[in-house]
């Protein structure tokens, strides 16, 4: 390599950083960008001229290739599928490095004999396992986040046994790959075993831990790419992929702390609370049958059955418990169904009943709270009409957003930017929540967790500590969600059974608040 | 061939610095700033280009179909990752007026 190799090389990493502060800022976003794609080109250019490589045919038919479907992706996609996309285009980034890693590892391209074999080596093996885990992982989480696989933590027997298996023997194929040089079966057997840990280490993460699980594997495919550089001894590569793995823990580090949880809390427990909540209605019947066949048998040994008549009382009162609050949150989603759909109702009846929309009529400071179940309604518009006709009506309406609200980093911002409402009405979790206290309305539009007040009381639950919005200081609160169960974390929203001042509307979000939108008056 | 130690060295420096300087990005900017790191990761393309052209007249075909699917795999990568960051960032732009 020669001085003006080097030179060019540190020049354009430095455009990279440049390119970098400049997306801090809405206005220089643009141009950031367009900087940062710059140095690519020159540095692909200049790959292409200083190699010699200039009459390498393989290489355009391979970028055309690429560049095509690329662009045709870009330009297609939809902003609601932005979190796989961003998944998806990572993975391709690591699988790339890994096979990077292959060819160096093989001794493919490398001109001579490297000065450091085992230097070589090892970066190809390392940069074929993080490049493979980055791109099995990130398929996998593009796949849960299409919904082409379930999206739920999916935890196989022996799992953690398995993952660590799989991690154990991907050192072992490192080490043997740094001391033994180019074997073709060692490359085909870490690229096996470091997939399978992806697979396995991706699967077991779902819905709110998503963001995190992004910017992980956006964090390593950086990280590949800059070990792939140190294999091939190309300084770009190493300074470009380095400040991407950067990025990426930087935004997981954010992430984890709003989330109040640890990194490895997230990989490793990702799933171990079941949903009892759910299952409350299933568990009634079988407790309720159970007793009958206790009382009504007749040949029951008497001491047998005191003995088991304090569990048994005991299953019966939960039982009764929970079907009551079933009851009552069923009786509650009528009253507010049958509200919404007489929401027209003559101005007598408004006076006494208030429903979403007369109290959004009268509000003059409204509070929105997006969240994941705005993405999944695709409600932004929805939201959006709702905002300007308050605004019309004189109320000035502001955007509440978690950090963790949505499934990757600044997933409510994209969302809402698409539908045209100026960013400076989106304020982050710290600036707006004492406000919630003065706001005359609250308009929670599909989130759940990240304003669960249990989180600041329920100990020992997943979001216990976590910071949340302060929805529930609001005098008045429209949830519009799809339904009542918990969300991700499956705690109980206490909430939702606040009678005083909650207006629940399930159902569509989009549905639900283009009805709200009419009705105001 | 670069000494592994400057390799390594340049490394550090690079997510040091980068990691100061994407702290000054907020929030509202973070899934384009992701979405540009992504097709940033693409920059492993440089090394595929290099592994690729130079192993083609000395090494089998292999080696090209490797390659190439490197190739494709790290374009893709590039055109996607840049084309939807550009898309995003103007989406936010275009309320200033």
């Amino acid at each position: 390599m020669s001085a003006f190799q080097i030179i060019l090389s540190i020049l354009l990493s430095i455009f990279v950083l440049v390119g970098i502060s400049m997306m801090s800022k809405v206005k220089t976003s643009m141009q950031g960008n367009l900087l940062s794609a710059l140095a690519m080109l020159i540095g692909i250019v200049g790959t292409v001229i200083f190699n010699g490589i200039l009459n390498v045919w393989t290489i355009y038919v391979a970028i055309l290739i690429g560049a095509l479907i690329g662009s045709v992706m870009a330009r297609r996609a939809q902003m609601i599928q932005m979190p796989q996309l961003v998944a998806l285009f990572n993975g391709l980034g690591g699988g790339a490095s890994a096979l990077v890693g292959v060819m160096t590892y093989m001794g493919w391209g490398l001109q001579g004999v490297s000065a450091y074999p085992h230097f070589v080596n090892f970066t190809a093996m390392l940069a074929i396992a993080i490049g493979m885990i980055t791109l099995v992982g990130s398929l996998i989480a593009a796949g849960k986040l299409a919904r082409i696989i379930d999206g739920r933590p999916k935890v196989y027997p022996a799992h953690s046994l398995m993952t660590i298996l799989a991690l154990c023997l991907t050192v072992v194929l490192i080490v043997l790959g740094t001391v033994f040089g180019a074997r073709p079966w060692i490359a085909a057997l870490a690229l096996a075993v470091t997939g399978f840990f992806g697979f396995i280490f991706a699967i077991r993460v779902g819905g709110a831990d998503m963001p995190i699980t992004i910017s992980l594997l956006n964090s390593l495919s950086g990280v590949a790419g800059s070990i792939a550089g140190m294999a091939v001894s190309d300084i770009f590569l190493v300074a470009v992929g380095g400040i991407v793995g950067a990025s990426g823990l930087l935004l997981t580090q954010i992430m984890c702390r709003a989330m109040n949880r640890s990194l490895l809390s997230i990989l490793l427990g990702g799933a171990k609370r079941p949903s009892h909540h759910a299952a409350a209605p299933a568990d009634v019947v079988v407790n309720a049958d159970a007793v009958a066949a206790v009382v009504s048998n007749d040949d029951l040994d008497i001491e047998e059955f005191i003995k088991q008549y304090p569990m048994q009382a005991q299953q019966l009162l939960d039982a009764i418990t929970a079907l009551t609050s079933e009851v009552a949150l069923l009786r509650e989603q009528l009253a507010q169904t049958t509200s919404i759909q007489h929401g027209a109702a003559p101005e007598e009846a408004a006076e006494t009943v208030q429903t979403p929309a007369s109290v959004l009529s009268n509000a003059k400071d409204v509070i929105i709270v997006p969240g994941y179940g705005m993405a999944l309604a695709q409600a932004q518009h929805a939201v959006k009409q709702l905002a300007d006709k308050l605004e019309y009506r004189g109320a000035r309406v502001r955007f509440a957003i978690h950090p963790v609200a949505g499934r990757m980093p600044g997933h409510m911002n994209v969302l809402l930017a698409e539908a045209d409402i100026p960013y400076e009405k989106l304020f982050e979790m710290e600036a707006i929540n004492n406000d919630f206290q003065a706001a005359d309305a609250v308009v929670v539009i599909g989130a759940n967790d990240v304003l669960n007040p249990a989180a600041r009381n329920a100990e020992g639950t997943p979001i216990y500590g976590m910071p949340v919005l302060a929805v529930d200081q609001a005098k008045q609160v429209i949830i519009c969600n799809f339904d009542l169960k918990p969300g991700y974390a499956g705690v109980e929203n206490p909430l939702y059974t606040r009678e005083q001042g909650v207006y629940l509307c399930l159902g569509d979000a989009k549905q639900t608040l283009m009805q709200i939108t009419n009705d105001i008056r | 061939m670069i000494h592994p130690l400057i390799l390594v060295g340049i490394f550090v420096v690079c997510t040091v610095a980068g990691y100061f300087i994407i702290r000054t990005v907020p929030s509202l900017l973070h899934t384009p700033l992701m979405s540009g790191m992504n097709a940033l990761s693409g920059v492993t393309l440089v090394g595929a280009l290099a592994s690729t052209g130079l192993a083609f007249a000395t090494d089998g075909i292999w080696a090209q179909v490797f390659g190439m699917l490197a190739i494709v795999l790290a374009t893709v990568n590039v055109f996607g990752g840049f084309g939807i960051t550009h898309r995003m960032l103007r989406m936010f732009n275009k309320k200033k007026k």
